[in-house]
């Protein structure tokens, strides 16, 4: 009976609630911090002001305004930029990196580089970057004069300090890789923040991105309550004027100190279009002018004219990821195994079936762990890996693997045949393509498969973390200009019930050397010398197969040519292809 | 009646209790909150067990339930494990009363057009008018929602805009309002309703109308309208004082339990018009692993259907008193 009756309340409740109301115009995004200021608070204030090359913003009333509306396939389900929130790259590419700034920044080739927010980039030459006798390093920063928050306030060393405690104190805070390292950031001169690192920490140049303004936390450095519908204040191009489940609204920071960057129109909307049909439905109607869609079966047909479209490299590496500690394993992965899987496949025949009909001419990813977007890093270590059945046949004879039926699959000792349990997500098509291939292509080598799939949800958060896997899954994994591949292959990292799961070693690959060669590529900062510790571990994990890369995602960035200008300079960035919407215009 | 109805509460109660035991079980081996735990291992080990504490997670399965049946009954839902520590009721407020707004608009609709379409066709057996609305109406419930969904954002999106040579679509194709709109506005959320509704409505009213055609028939060869013909009624007043009176229960009942189906059964809908209600929140939930989230939208939705079926039975019985005499 009571249920009865909290059925009824709840239905009336919720028939009574918000019925899908719009934000109110009128009524910037709650500014729950200290110091945070709405969208209207900071219009007009010193929007002419000259940048540092001495170049006039453009202020609002030379603007040549409009709006863009943008699709996004993934709605972030909160903001906060350090919590667990962040984990989505939807929130990187739609929200922070619009209205956040950093100290180091990627061009659109994805090379790093000081931000608007230095006066300079940290080098050796320039004695920004010191590697001390007693072993740790120093990074001094020293930050433009012209660099300023939305609300006016300059950015100062004291933003750099607090940012560097928040990542540390902040409660669930993703990721604090390289900030453990620092021992003291001084923040002494307002315009210089020295920062200590107790050891040589290579990558460096990708810390303090986003950096936070101190002065909206009234000193709290666990952010972990705050910036989760909202993120009052800016030190980006743009603004956020407001955003909720159904829609994000920017406008033009007035505040914005780069006049080269100053946008060009008066705001843009940002509305969720999960589906993909959906999605280019929208570009197609015009109710969307761009997308930045997940790379799809027949995309080259369907973004055709008069829609617009270009493809570049992405930042996700996918691959058959082996996990030598699956539950389901029926024999071990041993190296000779792993090696003749990587014999068996025609991994160019494969790039054309997954990525052929979303671009022309795919690429087969050679390396372990790089992507050949970002630098000199991927080479050809897994470049002798084509079919080869005398090689697959020596590799299993070795182990004492037989084949009694020419045409059956390989038996060990045990009387186990060579099948492998495979996962993927259920219901991607390039990925169940992908396996109907190779089921196809590993017969006659002897080689079986039993595909089980599972829902994103169940394999990249249930089994994924718990090892409980494979043993060979197949998934794409996301990679970063710098070389630093620690997380893959450090020993330590193996998720276990002796480290609370909390690796990312996902194949449990425990080789000494190549977690060693790991941690010395994150120790050198010298790149002729990076660049010879990655040759060698790639060709540690050539020979040792811990997962078989097969291709890049690439990024797909479309629009419609008729209503806006400027797409497309950006598809292959880390900050995504809505990057530059700053230098879009709307046409007519 | 009160009788009745509470006699018909004291069956559903257990039912519906059964069901959220099984639910509780099911949520919690798609979405295990132990492995939620594990993915961020930066969580600190007090606010971990603070966590494991206020799920019960290290209590038996029998107090594990009882401690969030508890929690559930008193409004409690917890806060969302992904979304950073968000509430979960005002998420399923919000999205429980988009999805109850079109749900309510499209059966509506559809009951209007089944009736009429079901009582045309009955009263004119046989005919061209019977015939064609037959054919569409087995069209109609054999269309896949996800297909139709499609099908009318191109036609109303983009081909009758090209063809009339107008500039933006007819008829948005996604979401609830307009980018950029900017508080409520009736006609803009109207005319995000209407290709929902439209997708929606085309099953319902294939049902409905075969539902009432077959009724209106049944009916108008009962006694009581060969006597109303008899007592020298009109014919307008035959159909519809006594016909479509009488040939309303099926109908009317059906309509309500159909209420409680969609609120839980709009994922594909929700999902091809970007129409943020209880279908997508379910999606999201169970794509992140989200318990709280997938939990309550489950139960809440479980509940509903259980709810609407109450409402159907005792519309049932003040529609035809037989019912309750019983």
């Amino acid at each position: 009976m009571r249920w009865g009756v909290v059925a009824v309340v709840a239905l009336m409740a919720a028939a009574c609630g918000d019925s899908g109301e719009a934000p109110d115009s009128s009524q910037s995004p709650a500014a729950p911090d200290a110091g945070a200021v709405d969208a209207e608070s900071t219009d007009g204030a010193q929007p002419s002001d000259p940048g540092p090359d001495g170049t006039e913003a453009p202020a609002p009333a030379d603007r040549p305004g409009g709006e863009i509306v943008l699709a996004v396939e993934q709605w972030p389900e909160c903001l906060n930029p350090l919590t667990s929130c962040a984990n989505a790259s939807w929130l990187l590419w739609s929200v922070l990196v619009h209205v956040q700034p950093r100290l180091m920044e990627f061009d659109a080739d994805n090379n790093i580089g000081a931000s608007p927010v230095l006066a300079e980039e940290p080098t050796v030459d320039n004695g920004g970057a010191v590697l001390n006798d007693d072993g740790t390093l120093t990074i001094t920063y020293r930050l433009s004069p012209e660099a300023r928050w939305s609300d006016g306030t300059p950015i100062t060393s004291t933003d750099v300090w607090f940012t560097w405690r928040a990542k540390l104190d902040t409660e669930g805070s993703l990721n604090t890789i390289g900030y453990e390292l620092i021992t003291a950031v001084d923040h002494d001169d307002p315009q210089t923040a020295v920062v200590t690192f107790s050891e040589v920490y290579a990558p460096w140049r990708y810390l303090f991105d986003p950096i936070l303004p101190a002065h909206a936390f009234d000193g709290e450095t666990d952010i972990s309550g705050h910036w989760n519908d909202s993120i009052p204040i800016s030190g980006g191009p743009w603004l956020q004027h407001s955003w909720s489940p159904e829609q994000h609204i920017l406008v033009p920071n007035e505040n914005y100190w780069v006049p080269e960057r100053m946008p060009l129109v008066d705001r843009v909307v940002m509305v969720p279009r999960e589906d993909t049909d959906t999605e280019i439905v929208a570009l197609q109607t015009g109710e969307a002018m761009a997308a930045f869609p997940q790379p799809f079966p027949g995309a080259k047909e369907r973004l055709a004219a008069p829609l617009a479209f270009v493809a570049g490299s992405g930042t996700f590496i996918e691959g058959l990821w082996i996990n030598q500690r699956a539950p389901d394993r029926y024999f071990d992965l041993t190296r000779n195994v792993r090696q003749a899987v990587a014999y068996a496949l025609d991994r160019e025949r494969i790039a054309d079936v997954a990525l052929g009909p979303i671009i022309d001419d795919p690429v087969v990813l050679q390396c372990a762990g790089w992507n050949p977007a970002f630098g000199d890093w991927c080479t050809d270590d897994f470049a002798h890996y084509g079919q080869d059945m005398a090689k697959v046949t020596e590799l299993l004879a070795a182990e004492g693997w037989t084949r009694p039926d020419p045409d059956g699959l390989w038996v060990n000792a045990d009387g186990v045949e060579l099948v492998l349990q495979w996962n993927t997500v259920a219901g991607n098509k390039r990925r169940e393509d992908v396996q109907a291939l190779v089921v196809e292509m590993t017969r006659p080598f002897g080689i079986g498969w039993e595909i089980i799939n599972y829902d994103p949800g169940e394999l990249f958060q249930n089994r994924l973390p718990a090892m409980n896997f494979g043993p060979v899954a197949l998934f794409a994994n996301s990679t970063n200009p710098d070389p630093s591949v620690t997380a893959f292959y450090d020993i330590d990292g193996i998720p276990s019930e002796a480290n609370g799961f909390s690796g990312q070693n996902f194949t449990a690959y425990a080789s000494q050397r190549a977690s060693d060669l790991a941690f010395a590529i994150d120790a050198e900062i010298d790149e002729a010398a990076r660049l010879e510790l990655v040759r060698e571990l790639g060709t540690v994990l050539g020979e040792d197969v811990p997962w078989i890369p097969l291709y890049v995602l690439p990024n797909l960035l479309a629009w419609n040519p008729d209503v806006l200008d400027g797409p497309g300079g950006w598809v292959s960035s880390v900050y995504g292809g809505f990057y530059d919407m700053y230098d879009w215009t709307v046409i007519g | 009646m009160i009788r009745y109805a509470a006699r018909r509460l004291v069956v559903t109660a257990p039912i519906l209790l059964l069901i959220s035991l099984a639910t509780f079980w099911a949520a919690g081996e798609i979405a295990s909150p132990a492995a939620q735990l594990t993915v961020n291992p930066r969580i600190s080990a007090e606010a971990r067990q603070a966590y494991i504490d206020s799920l019960g997670l290290e209590d038996p399965f029998g107090a594990r339930y009882l401690t969030w049946l508890g929690n559930f009954v008193t409004g409690d839902l917890g806060t969302s494990l992904v979304r950073n520590g968000q509430e979960v009721w005002p998420l399923v407020e919000r999205a429980m009363a988009n999805t109850l707004v079109l749900v309510g608009v499209a059966v509506a609709f559809s009951v209007a057009a089944g009736l009429a379409i079901g009582t045309l066709s009955a009263i004119r057996q046989g005919s061209v008018v019977d015939h064609g609305a037959t054919a569409v109406s087995f069209l109609g419930i054999s269309i896949p929602v996800f297909w139709l969904g499609l099908m009318l954002q191109l036609f109303f999106g983009l081909y009758l805009a090209n063809w009339l040579g107008v500039g933006p679509p007819l008829l948005p194709t996604a979401g609830i309002y307009s980018p950029g709109q900017q508080g409520f506005d009736l006609v803009d959320r109207a005319r995000h309703l209407a290709l929902p509704v439209m997708a929606l409505s085309l099953q319902l009213v294939a049902v409905y109308s075969r539902y009432m055609r077959a009724s209106m028939l049944d009916v108008m060869g009962s006694d009581f309208i060969r006597t109303a013909r008899a007592k020298g009624l009109g014919e307008p007043s035959v159909v519809v004082r006594h016909g479509v009176r009488n040939a309303l229960i099926p109908v009317t009942t059906q309509a309500a339990v159909d209420v409680g189906l969609l609120v839980g059964g709009l994922i594909v809908t929700e999902r091809v018009f970007q129409y943020p209600g209880m279908g997508l929140l379910f999606l999201d939930s169970l794509n992140s692993g989200d318990y709280p989230i997938l939990l309550a939208t489950v139960m809440i939705v479980s509940a509903a259907v259980f709810l609407m079926n109450l409402v159907a039975d005792l519309l049932y019985a003040v529609l035809d008193p037989r019912i309750h005499r019983v």
